[in-house]
Formats: structure tokens, C-alpha cells, sequence
């Protein structure tokens, strides 16, 4: 099911709400893992089994890992990691292989769908069973909690990448939170809108002009790029908006994925604000056991390869992701050294121009069809293609998208940033700056999740008069946007998001 | 102290303020969910009269393929309360304040509000110059006069009014649709006449695909000279005088919705003072040939152009038995003949309308040798020849195996 589709948003949506709350707070997981199920079962009838089946074995493995202790704990957990990603192996990667190895003949016989979500929640499971081994966590005390955690339909497919250890307790006893819940329709509307409204208008601009094959002049090979740049941001991270804000209005707290990565300085810092669930899940399961940064150089190459280059295959079966990734692992091995120093010695707002740059770059990449398109796309964009500087495809996507590029440029850049930080401060008391701490306080045993929230309160006193026009005035906000986007969901008949396919 | 205890004291109820966002949010959707239960919804689409899918039963099968679920979302899709004010509104936001210049494949060209559908694939139909041929020697075996009429469609006319970066199909594909067309015999390419500079914009609706009644009656006037010059007299025309109906939202513009449009049509229809060329059945009285119950239609999306003749109809017959009248054609033709064979009718003494599309009768050699036409003009565009999938030329040599076929 698509959150932006309307059998979501007028029948599935209202539902579970109301069935959520009707449960008592420690009972309902029973309704989050039936209507989870229903969620994913309503695009995979079939393949809703294999997450059924994950949560069973995962949830055998870690009490048995919990129970257990030497070489036995090490099998287990290879055992664990291996049957999680057998799926993730066959599903997604049987072919490519197959393809890399010569065997296209027999690759062309096999068609086997691709589970939606199967990349988010292979990697929650093996999460799961790493902290567990780690001795991180005490995983999950029934087998009820473990499948909700993990079928739980707002990350189910598209992510974030949560961890057991940050969203399980909260699904104890998750509670009606006044302020999380105004702020989970805030979230919930704004990324309906940057989904359906922007992320939607430039799809078919983007998608006409990386279909054309070879750019047809430097202008439009910039475009496609800045677009489509523009559009998987925009798209993605909607999607993380209405997944964060689902989960505040069923009282549980996701940590954020996005924040504002067009305004990195670096390769490096891009990734600490793209997709931040992901790479703080390589960062913690493969990066730091390969040795991480405390290596001899030559080995933190050999790490920093290996984490980019399956970071590029998670994306996606192909070469093209691969080398995305690879280009970020290279980006920033030399942003470790030298090179990083001297871009850090540059003004501020060049070093901000290089930050998008290397994400422009790499978009081109993780766009293109294959290899050769990336190479006529750089050649167009760096003018050695000997094609014109500008054409009436260039400017047919200019026209036609100029005043979404700029309300999403303003967005991506962070201007309405105050405003949401501010919103969130007024209805969560809590300050957005102290979010980052989250998973410290969380892995303070001594804390349940009632008091982690108490602990980031922020106590704001404001006059009532100023409290209710707040209050008003962003209902409002989330009205008008709600009409907005669902004119757009009603008009445009299937949208799925990009990250669905990974 | 103080400030503390009220703080406490007051905690519930500001909490309650600060949820008022969800509280939105859930009216919001459950107030439009609930509307799905209400079973005064309509059968018909708001946009273009097709009938809407039921309420899909789920079966077994349709479940496990997800082919269930896929039509209860088109199913939601087409129920939504309000789907005309969404629609609109998703246009108006879109063309107005996204300035976007394309939607749903249709440009609104500035200043002239004319809406332009962007040129689909016309691949090229390698028979249709022999069955155009073959057509061309069946029509002269009954002794009339074969004429292939080329209709532009306004994307070439005004061509110069289209986004550049659109690939113009149909220029493509003119040049070998009009060698095809010649191999039937006479032919007149419409396009000079349509496309001066002068009248161009006034030849098509600024809403809809086909020409308005204004271009009809210049493409008639160019088609009936050519027939004076091959020995094939019409009578004179009646005069005409303007009577204006309600706006027009044509296809165009129903495909982004009347908000998204500058402006509509208007709808106005030149009309005799009587309309001499009567429709007539097998059986029954004759009727006027223009539908005033369509043209004056209540609903805003109404398509009134079909208004002229009731339609697209296989076949159809109209007689004139006013003394000025004269002469005998048979007109194969799309839509575009519409008004075409409506004003034909209130000169020409006896006119049989073919639309290929959806003629179902006998061999078309053996009705002309029936009827005796004393002309016979296939009057077509090039959607119609090549973008059609209803249409097949072969229905000109073998209509038993088309319409076996269908």
C-alpha cells in the first residue's frame, strides 16, 4: 500500500487509528501487527508470508543467542545473518549475478518479484541480532512485540532502518501523546505535499529526459541532474515524513533520516544527513567490525570500499549502484586526508557548492540506465560531448518545472527549517537539537521509555492566548495541506515512491 | 511556585490544544472515508460519461494476484467525494501557481489559450496506399467520383504553437499519409485552408481535437469546389446565423479540467433556419441532424459537440428534400465529419455517412453500387489512419473480416 494513495489515506489510515486506540496501551501491538500485515499483504498478498517467517526465526534466534554463551553464540548468529539474507539474496540478487557470471540465458527464465521493503527489513533483522549478540540489548520479551516491531507498517517499506532497541520498548505500552500526535499530522501532511505535489511534478520531466538516453545538451544534462537530485530527495525523505509522523501519532518515536543533506560541505557529511539510518547501519554493523578508522591506512581504504561498495548494492542490483557507492567510498577516503583539509580551508559557500556537487555527481549515477549513460551524461555536463550549451528540451524542462525547482530548491536548502523546528519544539516540548542524543539516553537501561521522552522535554511556557493561535494556526496549516495534497493524490493514479524498489 | 502548580494543573487541556493538528487530520480522512458508504454516489464519470467500475468482488484468485486490491484503489480513486473539485483544483494549483506548462500531455499555449495535445506515435500503416487504391477503384466501378480529403489536425496547423521540445508526429507522418491517400484517386489536402494565418485559430476549438463549426464549413467549401470541378454539383448553401449554447469544455480541456483551462469554448453553432438535410432511419419520421438536448446538456463536461449527427454512429442517412438541393455523396469519415456531413446534408440532396470505426453493414462496394453516389469522399486525419486502434483501412476492401474481427 502507498501512503500517498487514497485507499491508504481514507480508509486504511482512519482505521487503524481508531482500532489502535481502542486496544488498551499493552495490547496494542495485537492491532499494529494485524494491520501492519494487512498493510503489507495489500501490494505482496503472497510474499507477506517471508516477513511472517522473518519475524518467527529472527525472534527464535535472538532468545536462543540470548541464551547462550561462547563459539555457540557466534554459529548462531552467522546462522541468523545468513537465513536473513537469503531472501535478500535470491529476490534481488539472483539475477545480477547470474548476468555478472555469463549466465544470462538461464537469468532470462527467472522472474522472481521483488519483495517490497525486503532490503529495510533483512537489515533490521540482522540489527536485531547483532545487538543481541553485542550484549546491546535483551531483545524482545514475546514473539508479538518482535513481529510488530518489525512488520510495523509506518518503516515497513521504505524505511527507516529502526533499530529494537530504540522503537521496541516504546511498543510496550505505547501511549496517546497529545503534542506527538499534532505533530505526527504536521509530519504526515508536509510529506504528503513535497511527495504528491513537488516530488510528483518533476517525475515526468525527469523521467522523459533520462529516457531520451544521451543528453541532448549541456543545459539539459545539468537539469536532469539538478532535478532528479531535487526529486529522490524530495520524494525519499516525504516518505520518512509521513513514515515519523505515522509512528507519533501511534505515541512511538522514529529518530530522524533526513537533515537538509544539500546543505553538507563534503561527501561525509552528505551521508550524515542522507539516509541516516542506513549509514549509521553500516557504520555500526560493518564499517566498525571491519576494523573502522583504527586501522593502518591502507586497511581504512579496504573497510571504507567495502561499506560503499554494498552500500551501492543495497540500492540495487547493477553496476551503476555499485559504482554510486564506490565514488562516495572514494570521495570520502580522500576527504580523510589532504583533500579534506583543503576543501575545509575553502569559503563556506564554496565548500557548500562542492557538497552539492559531489551529490549532483553522484545522482547522475544512480540515475542513469547503465554505465554508458553515466559517461554521456558527464561528458555533456562538463562540455565535452560537443553538443550545444542549451536546446528546446532544455528548455521545455525548464519551463516546466522552474517554480516547483524553486520552491524545492528553498525546501532542500532548509528555509522553512525554523518553522518546522519550532513547530515540533511547541507540540513535542521537546528541542529537535537534543534529538540526536536519543540513542545514548536509549541505551541507558535505567531509563524506560516514558521518562527518555521526559528527559527531553523542554519546558516552554507560553501565554495561553499565544498557545491556542499556535495551536489554530498550525491546524490550519495541516488542513490546507491535507486539501492540497490529497488533490494531487486524487489526480495522479499511482505514484509509488522511489525507495521502493530497494 | 505558582507558576509551576498552574503549569501542572493545566497540563491536560493544553496538550489537548497542542493535538488539535491530529484531530484535523483525522476529520479530514475519516469524514472523506466515510463519504465512500454513500450509495447516492454517481455511475458515471464527471469527465467523459464512461460508466464506473462497481464495488470489485474479491475472489480467491484476485486476491492472491493483488488484482482485487488494484481495483478497489481505482475503485477509490473514481468514488472520492468531490473527485470533480479535487481534479480542479489540482489544476488550477498546477497551471496557475506551479506554472506548469504541460498536463496530462496537454500545453496551453499563451496568449491564445489554445490547448494542445502533445503528438503521440503514429507508426506507419504500409497498406493503407493499396487499400486506398482498391477503395479509389470501387468507388469508380459504381460510376462516382472518388475524392481523399487529408484533415489536418490543429497540432499541425499550428504547429509553431507547440512546446518545440515535443517530437511533431504528425508532420512525419503527413507526407506519407497524403502519397497514400493520392494512390486512391482525387485527393485535397485541407491544410492550406485551415491554416491561413487569418482564420487558423478560429478553424479549431480552443478545448477539444476537432475543428469548430467555422473550419467545417471552409473545409466543406474547399471540398465542394473540387467536386464542381470534377463534374459533381452541390446545391447552394443556406444561410447561416450563429445560435450560442452553453460553454464547451472539449477533450482537451476535460483531461485537465475546466480550472485548469483559461477559458472554455464557446459553443457557437451556425444554424438554418430550417435544417433541410433531415436525419432518417429505416423506420420513423426524420430528424434534425443536430441534437439541441446535447448542445444545451446541463452538465458542465457535457462533450456537445456531439451535438452534430447525435455522435459517432457506423452508419447513418440523411436526406434533403428541398429543391435546392442536389446530388448524392457518400462520406466515409471520423468525427471530424460530424459537422462536415451536417452541413453537407443541407446541400446535397441524399448523404450516407460511413464511420469506419463502427460500421457494421454489407461490403462497401456493393453499397455504392446500391446507393449510386454520384461522389464518394473519405474524409479523414491522421489520428484517425494511424493512431486509431478501432480504425482498420482494410474495412474499405473487406468489411466482412474486419468486422468479424472486432
Amino acid at each position: 500500500m502507498v501512503f500517498t494513495s487514497t485507499v491508504f489515506l481514507f480508509a486504511f489510515l482512519p482505521a487503524t487509528l481508531a482500532a489502535y486506540y481502542l486496544f488498551p496501551p499493552r495490547m496494542r501491538a495485537i492491532p499494529l501487527l494485524i494491520l501492519s500485515s494487512l498493510f503489507y499483504g495489500w501490494g505482496e498478498p503472497v510474499l507477506v508470508v517471508l516477513i511472517w517467517v522473518s519475524s518467527i526465526v529472527n525472534y527464535v534466534l535472538g532468545r536462543m543467542l540470548q541464551g547462550s554463551e561462547g563459539p555457540k553464540r557466534r554459529v548462531l548468529l552467522t546462522v541468523g545473518i545468513a537465513i536473513d539474507l537469503l531472501p535478500l539474496l535470491v529476490f534481488k540478487y539472483l539475477n545480477f549475478v547470474l548476468v555478472t557470471f555469463g549466465m544470462s540465458a538461464l537469468a532470462k527464465d527467472i522472474h522472481l518479484p521483488l519483495p517490497i521493503g525486503v532490503s529495510f527489513y533483512t537489515f533490521m533483522a540482522i540489527s536485531y541480532l547483532m545487538d543481541i549478540y553485542r550484549r546491546r540489548n535483551t531483545g524482545a520479551p514475546n514473539l508479538l512485540l518482535f513481529a510488530a516491531y518489525l512488520t510495523m507498517f509506518p518503516h515497513l517499506v521504505a524505511g527507516p532502518i529502526v533499530r529494537w532497541e530504540h522503537v521496541g520498548p516504546q511498543l510496550f505500552s505505547p501511549r496517546f501523546n497529545a503534542g506527538r500526535f499534532g505533530y505526527g499530522a504536521v509530519r504526515i501532511s508536509t510529506g504528503l505535499v513535497k511527495k504528491s505535489v513537488l516530488a510528483d511534478s518533476l517525475s515526468p520531466v525527469v523521467d522523459t529526459m533520462f529516457a531520451t538516453g544521451a543528453p541532448t545538451s549541456m543545459g539539459a544534462a545539468w537539469l536532469a541532474a539538478l532535478l532528479y537530485s531535487l526529486q529522490i530527495y524530495l520524494d525519499f525523505s516525504a516518505y520518512s515524513d509521513i513514515a515519523i509522523g505515522l509512528a507519533a501519532m501511534l505515541g512511538v518515536d522514529f529518530e530522524e533520516n533526513f537533515r537538509y543533506p544539500y546543505l553538507s560541505r563534503s561527501a561525509r557529511e552528505f551521508w550524515q544527513r542522507w539516509h541516516i539510518s542506513l549509514g549509521s547501519w553500516f557504520r555500526d554493523y560493518v564499517y566498525i567490525p571491519l576494523g573502522g578508522s583504527r586501522v593502518r591506512p591502507a586497511l581504512v581504504w579496504r573497510n571504507l570500499l567495502i561499506v560503499w561498495a554494498l552500500t551501492g548494492l543495497w540500492h540495487g542490483a547493477a553496476w551503476t549502484f555499485i559504482c554510486w557507492g564506490l565514488y562516495f567510498g572514494v570521495l570520502i577516503g580522500c576527504e580523510r586526508g589532504r583533500f579534506g583539509r583543503l576543501i575545509g580551508a575553502l569559503p563556506l559557500p564554496v565548500q557548500h557548492i562542492y557538497g552539492v556537487l559531489v551529490a549532483v555527481l553522484g545522482w547522475v549515477i544512480f540515475r542513469a540506465v547503465d554505465l554508458g549513460q553515466v559517461g554521456q551524461y558527464y561528458k555533456a555536463m562538463f562540455g565535452l560531448a560537443g553538443l550545444p550549451l542549451w536546446d528546446v528540451h532544455a528548455s521545455f524542462a525548464f519551463a516546466q518545472t522552474a517554480v516547483v525547482a524553486a520552491i524545492s530548491v528553498l525546501l532542500a536548502f532548509g528555509i522553512a527549517r525554523k518553522l518546522m523546528d519550532g513547530i515540533e519544539r511547541f507540540m513535542t516540548h521537546t528541542n529537535p537539537t537534543l534529538a540526536v542524543p536519543i540513542e545514548h539516553h536509549a541505551s541507558d537501561s535505567s531509563l524506560t521509555p516514558g521518562s527518555l521522552m521526559e528527559k527531553l522535554e523542554v519546558s516552554v511556557e507560553e501565554s495561553p492566548v499565544r498557545r491556542v493561535t499556535t495551536s489554530t494556526v498550525i491546524a490550519i496549516m495541516v488542513a490546507l495541506l491535507l486539501i492540497l495534497g490529497t488533490a494531487f493524490v486524487v489526480s495522479v493514479t499511482y505514484s509509488p515512491f522511489i525507495y521502493f524498489r530497494f | 511556585m505558582a507558576t509551576e502548580s498552574t503549569s501542572t494543573v493545566n497540563r491536560p487541556r493544553r496538550d489537548l490544544i497542542r493535538s488539535a493538528a491530529g484531530f484535523v487530520l483525522v476529520a479530514f480522512i475519516t469524514v472523506i472515508g466515510l463519504m465512500y458508504a454513500n450509495k447516492t454516489q454517481p455511475t458515471l464519470s464527471s469527465l467523459d460519461g464512461a460508466k464506473l467500475p462497481g464495488f470489485p468482488k474479491p475472489t480467491a484468485s484476485a486476491v492472491v494476484d493483488g488484482e482485487w486490491m488494484k481495483n478497489v484503489e481505482t475503485w477509490m480513486d473514481d468514488r472520492i467525494v468531490g473527485r470533480q473539485y479535487w481534479l480542479s483544483l489540482h489544476a488550477k494549483v498546477s497551471m496557475s501557481v506551479l506554472r506548469v506548462r504541460e498536463l496530462n500531455n496537454i500545453a496551453i499555449d499563451r496568449p491564445t489559450s489554445m490547448q494542445l495535445e502533445k503528438p503521440g506515435a503514429l507508426p506507419a500503416n504500409p497498406k493503407l496506399g493499396e487499400y486506398a487504391a482498391q477503395l479509389g477503384d470501387s468507388i469508380r466501378a459504381a460510376g462516382a467520383v472518388p475524392l481523399f480529403v487529408y484533415i489536418p489536425r490543429k497540432e499541425e496547423v499550428l504547429s509553431d504553437l507547440l512546446p518545440k521540445a515535443w517530437n511533431n508526429t504528425y508532420l512525419l507522418a503527413r507526407p506519407s499519409v497524403i502519397r497514400d491517400l493520392r494512390r486512391g484517386g482525387n485527393f485535397l489536402d485541407l491544410t492550406p485552408v485551415l491554416a491561413d494565418p487569418k482564420t487558423r485559430l478560429d478553424n479549431y476549438y480552443l478545448t477539444d481535437h476537432h475543428w469548430s463549426p467555422p473550419g467545417a464549413l471552409r473545409g466543406l467549401a474547399a471540398i465542394s469546389d473540387d467536386l464542381a470541378t470534377l463534374g459533381v454539383s452541390l446545391g447552394s448553401s443556406p444561410a447561416y446565423h450563429d445560435v450560442q449554447y452553453k460553454e464547451f469544455f472539449g477533450s482537451y480541456a476535460r483531461r485537465i479540467t475546466a480550472a485548469g483551462s483559461p477559458t472554455g469554448d464557446d459553443f457557437i453553432v451556425p444554424t438554418p433556419t430550417t435544417w433541410h438535410g433531415q436525419l432518417c432511419g429505416k423506420t420513423g419520421p426524420c430528424k434534425s441532424p443536430f441534437f439541441v438536448s446535447i448542445a444545451n446538456s446541463k452538465d458542465l463536461y457535457a462533450n456537445r459537440y456531439a451535438a452534430y449527427l447525435g455522435g459517432d454512429v457506423g452508419y447513418q442517412q440523411l436526406i434533403n428534400d428541398s429543391p435546392s438541393a442536389k446530388g448524392t455523396i457518400v462520406v466515409l469519415k471520423d468525427s471530424y465529419g460530424l459537422p462536415l456531413v451536417t452541413y453537407l446534408a443541407q446541400k446535397a440532396h441524399r448523404v450516407v455517412a460511413i464511420d469506419e470505426r463502427k460500421y457494421k453493414g454489407e461490403e462497401l462496394r456493393s453499397l455504392f453500387r446500391k446507393i449510386h453516389p454520384d461522389a464518394v469522399v473519405v474524409a479523414h486525419n491522421t489520428r484517425t489512419l494511424l493512431g486509431d486502434s478501432t480504425f482498420d483501412p482494410r474495412l474499405w476492401v473487406d468489411a466482412a473480416a474486419v468486422i468479424a474481427a472486432r
